[in-house]
């Protein structure tokens, strides 16, 4: 459960000030599976970074799991981010010198899981994705498709309840990017909150739930069949 | 992160940019290698002074001159002896007969330098003499006589230049040997050799020179040049800064009275009761003597002479040492800024990953830790080396006749502290960039082009 109140976000001070969001508030819940749509600029990446603890609101709180992030400290959000969410993100943000697993064991290597464990988890991940055999690969020589797949595994690894995913599918083809929407809301039936920012229209109907944001501002927040 | 998580992710940051990293290690090696020459180079002289130099002090004796005296050792080089470049190398060399100008004797010359345009130097008197022997403490008290001999020449060979000339006083107690004996102060017929001239004598084992013939040149004021044959009855240990010859004490006098030397007193040998005295009663006596009017100089002081130049020589390696590691620093501060800035995006990535800034901080500072250790180490292995091959060039070098003495001496402990100093250098080194690493917001380190 996610509950965004009355959040606003500007950017800078001074005259180079800009408010990327408005007081914005919004509920997700456990599970749920939603869309957030609008044009470039109109303060998408802002709102999911403010929901994922990466950027702190200006005003207004994000409550996760009825817990305000503004007040769990340095550690707290770290480990918050560290176990209860995942993130993909459109550049993969993957790291070309290392192998697939290594790439995917990230986030166990900050959380301290202990060598055996790590090993276990990473391959259930990468099976879980389509991309055992790729495991000891370099990152770089996968395909656009495979290398999102190898961020979606990342952000499995250590059993999160949210995905965040900031335009998963930007860099990738039609085929592919369904795909990889495919697999997400496969992990969705699995029971994780899925959260996907988008421009793509076809994946936003697909979502049970659209949120517009239109200049820094919620505009439309509907359910669909 | 786990420590051993965070040394093998440096450890494998390093080896990704292994040329820059490279680079890096390289001045810092150099410094390393500079500051454990330094070391090296103090624990070498200090085992060669404990070692060579030790034998030839004696510590119950003090020099004793006329209070405005100049001349602070007691025999001095022979006075037309150039000034030799190397105070160590006491390589024998060849006597050439001085060249006669007209009416005038080389000796004659040489004398007119030391004396007459000056006024006569003050002289030590019987009395201030007799005084010295009351003072408690003291044993006895001899003049100390310094016979000007112009070469020697062993079985009427090659004449060969004195570096220096000791004397056997009543109470000596220096320079061991290493075949036969010294002479009695009472000896007028022998003298023991430095063992320097065994080599320019073609002669490997100090033995064979025992009871040669011994020519030694000797001028005189009035006579011209004399000569003084005697036999070989000792050759001295092989020894740092021996002397050429050592004589006995009537000899000695003989021959200053020959060169008309012993008209006045000008210098004096005091030798104490206690064969070790302590500072105080060194220093109680010395008072008593300047009490005299008259200086008197401790003999362990020329130890501290030869300390003092290698420390000098250690400031300056230092010097060069602290610049490179100073270069070095500097060299790994910019290595992990632009880690920093080329590893931005890795950077906020792990930091959305939830990795705190402690985590981030942590990283780099063991990179830069890494630096400086396998920089020091570097330089330590590069000082190993360099000593080894080394340490022979310098002892024929700088040390020839005296065995081979090692110069440079790279202990573990100190090559441990060069290690682990260089390490923390690194860290030091490694504090600013790593605080800038561990400060990035991860949402502008991943948006970061
Ligand atoms: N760090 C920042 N400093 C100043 N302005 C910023 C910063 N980050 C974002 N903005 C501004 O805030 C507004 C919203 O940005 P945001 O990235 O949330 O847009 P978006 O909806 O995700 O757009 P896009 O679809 O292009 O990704 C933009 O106008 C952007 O220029
Ligand atoms: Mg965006």
């Amino acid at each position: 459960m996610i509950q965004v109140e009355r959040v606003t976000k500007r950017y800078g001070t001074g005259k180079g000030a800009f408010t990327a969001l408005r007081a914005v508030s919004l509920a997700i819940k456990t599970g749920e599976r939603v869309a957030i749509i609008g044009k470039s600029g109109s303060g998408k990446s802002t709102l999911l970074h403010l929901m994922a603890g990466l950027d702190t609101p200006s005003q207004g709180s994000v409550t996760v799991d009825s817990r305000n992030i503004g007040t769990l400290g340095e550690g707290g959000l770290n480990q918050l981010r560290n176990r209860t969410f995942g993130f993909v993100f459109q550049q993969f943000f993957l790291q070309p010198h290392l192998t697939v697993k290594e790439n995917v064991l990230l986030p166990l290597k900050i959380g301290r899981v202990g060598r055996r464990g790590r090993e276990a988890r990473t391959l259930e991940a990468l099976a879980r994705v389509g991309l055992s055999d790729k495991a000891n690969n370099r990152a770089t020589d996968l395909s656009g498709g495979e290398k999102q797949r190898a961020c979606i595994a990342r952000a499995l690894v250590n059993e999160p309840s949210m995905i965040f995913c900031d335009e998963p599918t930007g860099n990738l083809d039609t085929e592919n990017g369904a795909k990889i929407i495919q697999l997400l809301f496969d992990l969705n039936q699995q029971g994780i909150t899925v959260i996907i920012v988008t421009h793509d229209r076809d994946i936003a109907q697909q979502c049970g739930r659209i949120v517009e944001l239109k200049d820094g501002r919620i505009v439309s927040d509907r359910r669909v069949a | 992160m786990t420590w051993l998580d965070t040394l093998l992710m440096a450890s494998s940051n390093l080896w990704r940019s292994r040329v820059r990293t490279a680079l890096t290690l390289v001045a810092l090696a150099v410094g390393a290698l500079t500051v454990m020459l330094t070391l090296a180079l103090g624990a070498g002289a200090q085992a060669f002074i404990g070692g060579q130099l030790g034998g030839l002090v004696q510590v119950n004796v003090l020099d004793v001159y006329p209070s405005w005296s100049e001349s602070s050792s007691g025999s001095e080089a022979s006075t037309d002896d150039p000034p030799s470049t190397n105070p160590f190398d006491t390589t024998p060399r060849e006597y050439k007969e001085p060249r006669t100008r007209v009416g005038i004797t080389a000796e004659e010359e040489g004398d007119s330098i030391s004396g007459e345009p000056f006024s006569q130097p003050p002289a030590i008197t019987k009395r201030q003499m007799a005084a010295i022997e009351q003072i408690s403490g003291v044993s006895g008290v001899s003049i100390q006589y310094s016979p000007q001999i112009t070469y020697l020449q062993i079985d009427r060979g090659t004449k060969y230049e004195i570096q220096y000339v000791d004397v056997v006083f009543p109470g000596y107690q220096k320079a061991a040997t290493a075949a036969g004996e010294l002479p009695a102060p009472t000896d007028t017929d022998c003298a023991t050799l430095g063992y320097q001239y065994l080599s320019a004598l073609g002669l490997t084992e100090p033995t064979e020179a025992l009871g040669r013939e011994l020519t030694l040149g000797i001028s005189t004021q009035v006579g011209g040049n004399r000569t003084r044959t005697l036999s070989i009855c000792g050759v001295t240990a092989t020894s740092f800064l021996g002397p050429s010859l050592i004589l006995g004490y009537d000899l000695a006098e003989q021959i200053s009275r020959l060169q008309d030397r012993t008209s006045q007193i000008n210098a004096l040998v005091v030798v104490l009761d206690e064969r070790q005295p302590d500072p105080a009663t060194v220093e109680f006596v010395q008072a008593a003597i300047r009490d005299q009017k008259l200086e008197a100089f401790y003999s362990q002081e020329s130890i501290e002479l030869v300390t003092g130049m290698i420390t000098t020589a250690q400031s300056v390696l230092l010097g060069f040492g602290a610049i490179a590691l100073i270069a070095a620093t500097i060299g790994i501060v910019n290595t992990l800024l632009m880690a920093v800035y080329e590893r931005t995006r890795e950077i906020g990535l792990m930091k959305a990953l939830g990795l705190g800034r402690g985590g981030i901080f942590r990283l780099f500072l063991t990179e830069a830790a890494a630096i400086g250790f396998w920089g020091g180490l570097g330089g330590v292995l590069l000082a190993t080396g360099l000593a080894t091959i080394a340490n022979p060039l310098l002892a024929s070098w700088l040390l020839p006749g005296y065995g081979d003495p090692e110069l440079l001496v790279v202990r573990f402990g100190s090559a441990l502290a060069v290690v682990v100093g260089a390490a923390a250098l690194g860290s030091l080194a490694g504090t600013l960039p790593a605080l800038k690493a561990s400060k990035l917001h991860p949402i502008e380190a991943l948006r970061y082009e």
